[in-house]
């Protein structure tokens, strides 16, 4: 409950932008809080946040996997106003998003949460390195390699897009 | 739509990383979920039931809810009323768990001509190891492990060959198969990283199979169970650098302890007792593994790949070389690559191994084998065809 009350809004927050869905986010909230509440691994944690932060991750792109045959309109009242957007990102089709967030649920789980964590909550590697226990070099090396491994799926995509049915 | 390029992916987290709710979503999700805890935290089925319902008649995909659901079953959820229907993760896994005694096939590669090894586990204090012929109609060899002495009695039951064999400096007391299998899954559940992805039904070995995947930073399994009995018929694991696959299990069955007798049986000759050190394996025991494969096994060239499918083959393709060694010396091999190939297992993902040594010459002072780094170390160990070694920065590494 403490958490919830110092941290819900974080998660909740992270959850929208790993599912970029208003209406999956509340259901997904609920399901973080139950498997916290049966976890030993959370009554254990040494950093409770952490550990929620990953199952967090982990429940988004798992709810991603399963609907990754299914397109998920983009709730596009929650993006950014448009004169708050760069040149660039209004070229950026909200189906890329969602392809990307898809591409990024195919890495594994260490790239993934490095991928979330620098790249979309844009924490520096020095800290991701404090809260998995590992050293920036190697986090840096992993990204970099996990960004190169998103680049080659979504070109395999695009070369046999995946098709309903 | 233009050609994603990694410059293009950063801008799209970008865009990502802005997307925000309204405050008022936010408020009406945190204030759902708190009266959902605070019936979690007092234990009312009703409440969980609700909360279940609710879950269940959202806008969340059928799909969706089914991983759910497997997830829940992992976490007690059997609390919110009668058995859920169908075969669960937590099903499954839990005969491997919990039996007395387990007897399973352990296939290291898949392909023909690969031997299988049918272990038998009493506890998880004796563990006897038969590798059969691929056909599985002979036993070629077997092993019968005492875990608490540490001591390993081998038998070449068509030679009448036996040979005892102490297992020194282990950093800790050595794991059967068993109880690997029993902690990946037991870490695996524990992990903030536990997920199970729902592979369906498939025909596994004449029957209807439900197949889950669960995935942790280290390690992979994936179980394929009857759909009538819930019980195991098919597990892959993948752990570090190692993966195997068990099948026909059986569980809770009877059998002789006489089969895991350490005495030497009688009309066997024995070896003098051997003595293998596997605690502390490092990287010199790596490279005279690297030297039996290339001068002894492939004579001059390195495996395609150190450990795997392409491995075993090689092995067994070449095996009759073998037949010019003594017994004492193939031993001793077999010793040296248990080494070697211990101080691969036991490298983590951050030691980032890689093997390349496909088509390398032995001897080659110029082309790469393989490379990892040491914990705590900024450089890499990258070691060459002529088993030389070298530091070298992680932007110096071969392409």
């Amino acid at each position: 409950m403490e958490l919830l009350n110092t941290s819900g809004v974080r998660l909740h927050a992270l959850l929208a932008r790993l599912t970029l869905s208003e209406d999956v986010v509340g259901d997904l909230m609920q399901e973080l809080f139950i498997r916290l509440c049966r976890s030993s691994g959370f009554d254990n944690a040494k950093d409770p946040f952490a550990y929620a932060y990953r199952v967090a991750i982990n429940l988004a792109f798992e709810w991603r996997r399963s609907m990754r045959l299914k397109f998920q309109p983009l709730d596009e009242d929650c993006l950014p106003a448009e004169n708050a957007r760069s040149s660039l990102d209004v070229a950026i089709q909200t189906e890329e998003l969602q392809r990307v967030l898809d591409a990024t649920s195919q890495l594994s789980s260490l790239a993934r949460d490095v991928v979330v964590m620098h790249y979309i909550e844009q924490q520096p590697y020095e800290d991701i390195g404090r809260r998995l226990g590992k050293k920036p070099q190697y986090l840096r090396s992993l990204s970099a390699k996990a960004l190169a491994q998103l680049r080659m799926v979504l070109a395999d995509e695009k070369n046999n897009p995946i098709t309903e049915g | 739509m233009s050609k994603m390029n990694e410059e293009r992916i950063k801008r799209c987290f970008e865009a990502i990383s802005r997307f925000k709710l309204s405050d008022d979503v936010t408020a009406r999700d945190l204030k759902r979920v708190k009266q959902g805890l605070t019936a979690c935290i007092r234990g009312q089925k009703t409440e969980h039931r609700d909360i279940w319902r609710r879950i269940m008649e959202s806008k969340v995909s059928k799909i969706a809810a089914a991983a759910v659901i497997i997830a829940a079953v992992l976490i007690g959820i059997h609390q919110f009323g009668g058995p859920i229907e169908g075969v669960a993760w937590a099903d499954v896994v839990r005969p491997i768990l919990t039996a007395r005694t387990v007897v399973f096939n352990v296939i290291m590669a898949e392909g023909e001509n690969v031997p299988i090894t049918r272990v038998m586990n009493m506890g998880t204090q004796r563990v006897r190891g038969e590798v059969l012929s691929p056909d599985g109609k002979t036993v070629q060899a077997i092993s019968i492990v005492d875990y608490d002495t540490s001591r390993m009695l081998q038998l070449i039951p068509s030679q009448k060959r036996a040979v005892l064999i102490e297992m020194k400096d282990l950093p800790e007391k050595p794991e059967n198969i068993l109880e690997t299998m029993r902690n990946i899954i037991t870490d695996l559940q524990n992990d903030p990283d536990f997920s199970v992805e729902p592979l369906g039904e498939h025909e596994i070995d004449g029957r209807i199979a439900t197949g889950f995947r669960a995935m942790g930073p280290d390690e992979e399994v994936t179980v394929w169970a009857d759909s009538e009995t819930a019980l195991p018929i098919r597990m892959e694991q993948k752990w570090r650098q190692m993966q195997f696959t068990c099948t026909d299990f059986q569980f809770d069955i009877d059998m002789d302890e006489t089969l895991f007798s350490m005495e030497i049986p009688e009309g066997y000759s024995a070896l003098p007792t051997a003595e293998v050190s596997i605690g502390g394996s490092n990287e010199q025991n790596l490279i005279e593994a690297l030297r039996i494969y290339a001068e002894i096994i492939l004579e001059g060239f390195f495996p395609n790949e150190f450990i795997g499918q392409e491995y075993m083959d090689d092995v067994m393709k070449n095996r009759e070389k073998w037949s010019q060694y003594s017994q004492e010396q193939k031993l001793e091999f077999g010793l040296k690559l248990l080494r070697g190939y211990t101080f691969i297992q036991l490298l983590k993902d951050e030691n980032d191994w890689n093997y390349v040594g496909k088509g390398v010459k032995f001897g080659d002072e110029e082309s790469p084998v393989c490379w990892y780094r040491p914990t705590d170390s900024e450089t890499y160990r990258v070691i060459y065809g002529d088993l030389s070694v070298k530091d070298v920065a992680p932007e110096d590494l071969p392409e």
